[in-house]
């Protein structure tokens, strides 16, 4: 769909997200709890904290819930009989809307998609993410652990976003980019005006602090590199990294239920675990916490870009300001970019 | 919609006890065989006890039942080793990719199989044998750490009664019996024994880890195999097995996606991370 483009007061913003909420629509925004700030259902405008830079984890289980039942199952006698999990998926996210993410937690969506249909189509996520309406909001002041213009994006961007909201002077500009924003303004058009491209304010000239392509060149032939192996010494495996991630998908398969039913689900796993690849033999092609970071690198920054296009990082630093080892991502890249 | 993650029921129609803790799991799917590729594998499971990968182990072309052989060793494949005959096991597959016989036809084939690794080689070993005409002199060399860990004792003289073929069975030192009458002596040790040239040859090796990198190295180096006229396969951590979990993967390279089945050549390219 060709871009539209509409101006909305401050005042109006807040009566189009209390009028969708009023049209049971589930809005998930940046929401105040327990001392911290996360996506969560917000019954009105003002329980969105739209002032914090970005929530604690990122939207991810909205596309990728944490647990998701792929299969039930039960027993009688000697028979089994399996329920497709898939069916309970149907129509997910149909209602619902993100308001007030940032272009960087947009911007995972379709790059994960990548991932979930590549040959084999992965209908749990595909029917999760067709549904799913995104209104995000331009950053203004992106802090010292964000990098998103390094990786592809910018505080500014549109990408996988359905409306990008931008504010100036008060009010807010509505790049609308798909029709599934379109559909979702339109029962409240008359709370916007149409406005041409001219009138939204540009996007302002974010600067790199280096180029992720090297960071990539570096990759393509370092390996064996001691780098890995000095740098992620302190890494405690926790795997923060990535389950704070947005891009981050990697999951594990397990069955749980007892002797009549129960069902098999999938969870968020993360590559920072020794037993993420541990053979049954006892064998371990990953065996060091040096090992297990740099293949969060390689599929970062050179597996996945060489499978699609762009990266599977959206610069958000997530990572990094979670690490209880202050193990700065940016700085990670910046340094191989570096050595290449 | 389709459930990429949803599996068949197959039903448990033969039960092979291997050794102590290994056996052969025969299926029919409709009474039936499975359309599959020798190399190929599939999520196996007990319903309820989680998903196990196998590499299929019988020839595709023995339509009545295809067959898997295991470990019993985590929760999963203690739950499928408790199945009996007329139980159910869930299968999705076939996965991954397969021995190209296009490129084995008319020549000298070498099987070298080491442990439970034999399980992948007896099936393109088999498919081969089914049509023994298409192809030159077939050695299989397959070696254990003991005797009691030898699989598929029970039918090594049905694969010495084709013709032109030669079956040499091995245990490591110290694991043979004193009524033993095979070879003593690990299989890369014994594979430098043969009398084998690498000339019109494909060499098919599959097995731990150490033994690959031998028996790899003797036929490259002791008997001029080209690398890409030696095949084989990496047997990495999978889950899905659809490309998705993400922990499979060796550089840019998903095992079961692009693999399992790798030339030595294309090893070569690869980085130390299997």
């Amino acid at each position: 769909m060709e871009e539209k483009y509409f101006e909305i007061s401050a005042e109006n913003l807040k009566k189009f997200v209390d009028s969708i909420i009023a049209d049971n629509f589930e809005v998930i925004a940046p929401t105040d709890k327990d001392g911290d700030t996360f996506y969560g259902k917000i019954s009105r405008f003002e329980e969105a904290n739209l002032d914090i830079l970005l929530p604690k984890m990122s939207y991810k289980e909205y596309l990728l819930p944490k647990t998701e039942t792929l299969l039930e199952y039960s027993f009688s006698g000697v028979d089994t009989e399996i329920k497709d999990g898939l069916e309970a998926v149907a129509g997910a996210n149909e209602k619902r809307v993100i308001f007030g993410g940032r272009p960087c937690d947009a911007g995972a969506g379709p790059i994960m998609e990548k991932v979930f249909n590549w040959d084999y189509k992965d209908e749990f996520f595909n029917e999760r993410f067709k549904n799913l309406t995104i209104v995000s909001i331009a950053c203004e002041k992106p802090d010292n652990y964000c990098f998103c213009t390094e990786m592809q994006l910018s505080p500014e961007s549109s990408y996988g976003s359905d409306i990008l909201l931008k504010k100036a002077e008060g009010k807010y500009f509505a790049v609308v980019t798909s029709e599934k924003g379109l559909n979702l303004i339109e029962p409240y058009i008359n709370l916007f005006k149409e406005t041409a491209k001219a009138q939204v304010p540009a996007d302002k000239d974010w600067k790199k602090l280096f180029e992720i392509e090297r960071t990539k060149s570096f990759l393509d032939k370092n390996f064996e590199h001691n780098y890995f192996q000095d740098r992620f010494l302190s890494c405690i495996g926790c795997g923060v990294c990535t389950y704070t991630c947005p891009t981050c998908h990697c999951f594990d398969i397990q069955d749980e239920g007892n002797l009549k039913e129960g069902r098999r689900i999938r969870n968020w796993d993360s590559c920072q675990f020794g037993v993420f690849t541990l053979h049954t033999s006892g064998h371990n092609p990953r065996v060091t916490q040096g090992d297990r970071y740099r293949q969060r690198l390689m599929h970062k920054f050179k597996i996945y870009s060489e499978k699609f296009d762009k990266y599977l990082c959206v610069g958000c630093g997530r990572c990094s300001r979670n690490c209880p080892e202050d193990i700065d991502i940016k700085e990670v890249a910046k340094d191989l970019a570096d050595m290449a | 919609m389709e459930n990429i993650y949803l599996p068949k029921l197959a039903e448990i129609k033969e039960i092979i006890q291997e050794t102590a803790d290994t056996k052969t799991i025969r299926l029919t799917i409709d009474g039936g065989s499975i359309d599959f590729l020798p190399g190929q594998f599939g999520e196996f499971s007990f319903i309820g006890e989680g998903e196990s990968t196998f590499g299929f182990s019988s020839s595709p072309l023995r339509k009545e039942y295809f067959e898997f052989s295991f470990r019993s060793s985590g929760r999963a494949t203690t739950g499928i080793n408790s199945l009996n005959q007329g139980d159910k096991i869930a299968f999705r597959g076939p996965y991954g990719n397969y021995f190209d016989t296009s490129k084995m036809k008319g020549k000298d084939l070498v099987f070298v199989g080491g442990g439970i690794g034999m399980a992948p080689v007896k099936s393109i070993m088999e498919y081969c044998l089914d049509e023994r005409d298409d192809y030159g002199k077939i050695t299989i060399l397959y070696g254990a750490r003991s005797v009691g860990d030898l699989l598929y004792k029970g039918i090594f003289d049905e694969w010495k009664k084709y013709k032109n073929t030669e079956v040499i069975i091995t245990v490591d030192p110290g694991g043979e019996t004193p009524d033993w009458t095979g070879k003593v002596g690990f299989v890369p040790t014994i594979l430098e024994q043969l009398p084998l040239k690498g000339e019109n040859s494909v060499a098919i090796v599959c097995g731990p880890p150490i033994m690959i990198k031998f028996a790899l190295k003797s036929l490259e180096e002791k008997m001029g195999f080209d690398k890409s006229d030696i095949i084989t396969t990496l047997e990495n951590r999978m889950k899905c097995g659809l490309g998705k979990c993400g922990r499979c993967n060796v550089g840019s390279v998903y095992v079961c996606k692009d693999g399992p089945v790798f030339t030595a050549k294309e090893l070569e390219s690869l980085p130390n991370d299997f």
